[in-house]
């Protein structure tokens, strides 16, 4: 069974960039316009890996860590953050709420894909 | 110097900075609106772009797909002269391939710049906020005070924000686990 990925960013083509790269690799992918819809979408399916914006409406990408860290299904779940945002504080307070990692835009699609793997498998 | 000189002084100062805070909010709204049609351009082309590739990588998978399985049928070579391959890759199914998704990968790179385009447009929309509000104040004067025009320049990097986006080319982002 292939495993879930939630894509949360708030431009159209970069999700359809990320759907398109991780469904290459074999990975069911589910997308959230923002962090309050990425937050329902992580309630309502039971995702493998969440792959989130930083700057987006109603919800940036640091809270929406800090609330799925609070979920205890989501305690483990590996968290990127897919962004433009290169600076060390920034980065900084993505390991301080949770984030696994850090990517910054624009992505490789055989690097982001090497790294989802060397993530969930 | 006399009060009417004074008087005359302030009154010719007035004008001109009212004069010159019109043709001030003239270039400044000009700006805003190319600033948009810009934004409105890019973005429609970019939705061009993304759906005729969506629709070039539908059928570059399909085609990678029936060379590799005219090769298994042994039909041997792949129908690629069509595209502008080169002979090495009608000849190699797999250099098909590799060429293929390298050119696939380069494009969904390259595709990431509405993105990053969009987010510096943003800050230089609120670069023109922060300008607009200070000129704002300027074309009160002498009614405003000293205070008032410096409480603005004191909040200027509130208002503006730091630009999210510092990419200066679109190379490949860095990547960092914690």
């Amino acid at each position: 069974m292939a495993k879930t990925i939630l894509a949360v960013d708030d431009s159209a083509s970069i999700r359809k960039m990320v759907l398109f790269t991780l469904k290459r690799g074999g990975y069911d992918v589910v997308e959230a316009v923002d962090g309050q819809d990425g937050l329902e979408k992580a309630l309502k399916y039971q995702v493998n890996l969440v792959l989130t914006d930083q700057n987006m409406p109603r919800m940036d990408g640091l809270t929406l860590i800090h609330s799925l860290r609070e979920l205890a299904n989501y305690h483990a779940v590996p968290i990127l953050m897919l962004t433009t945002e290169s600076s060390d504080e920034m980065k900084s307070k993505g390991r301080a709420a949770g984030a696994t990692g850090w990517l910054v835009k624009p992505f490789d699609p055989s690097r982001l894909l090497d790294v989802v793997r060397k993530v969930i498998g | 110097m006399g009060k009417d000189d004074d008087n005359g002084a302030t009154a010719k100062v007035r004008s001109f900075v009212l004069r010159y805070m019109e043709a001030h909010g003239t270039e400044m709204q000009g700006v805003r609106t190319e600033l948009d049609q810009l934004q409105a351009i890019l973005g429609e082309a970019v939705a061009r772009l993304t759906s005729s590739f969506e629709t070039i990588g539908a059928y570059s998978t399909r085609l990678s797909q029936r060379g590799m399985d005219d090769c298994l049928d042994g039909a041997g070579t792949i129908p690629v002269a069509a595209l502008g391959a080169t002979a090495g890759y009608q000849h190699d199914p797999a250099l098909l391939t590799e060429g293929i998704g390298s050119s696939v990968n380069e494009a969904i790179t390259a595709l990431q710049f509405y993105d990053i385009a969009s987010q510096i447009l943003a800050h230089a929309g609120r670069r023109i906020e922060l300008l607009e509000r200070l000129a704002g104040q300027l074309g009160q004067l002498p009614d405003t005070t000293v205070e008032e025009l410096e409480d603005v320049l004191r909040n200027a990097c509130a208002v503006r924000g730091h630009n999210p986006a510092g990419q200066a080319f679109m190379t490949v982002g860095a990547m960092e686990f914690f």
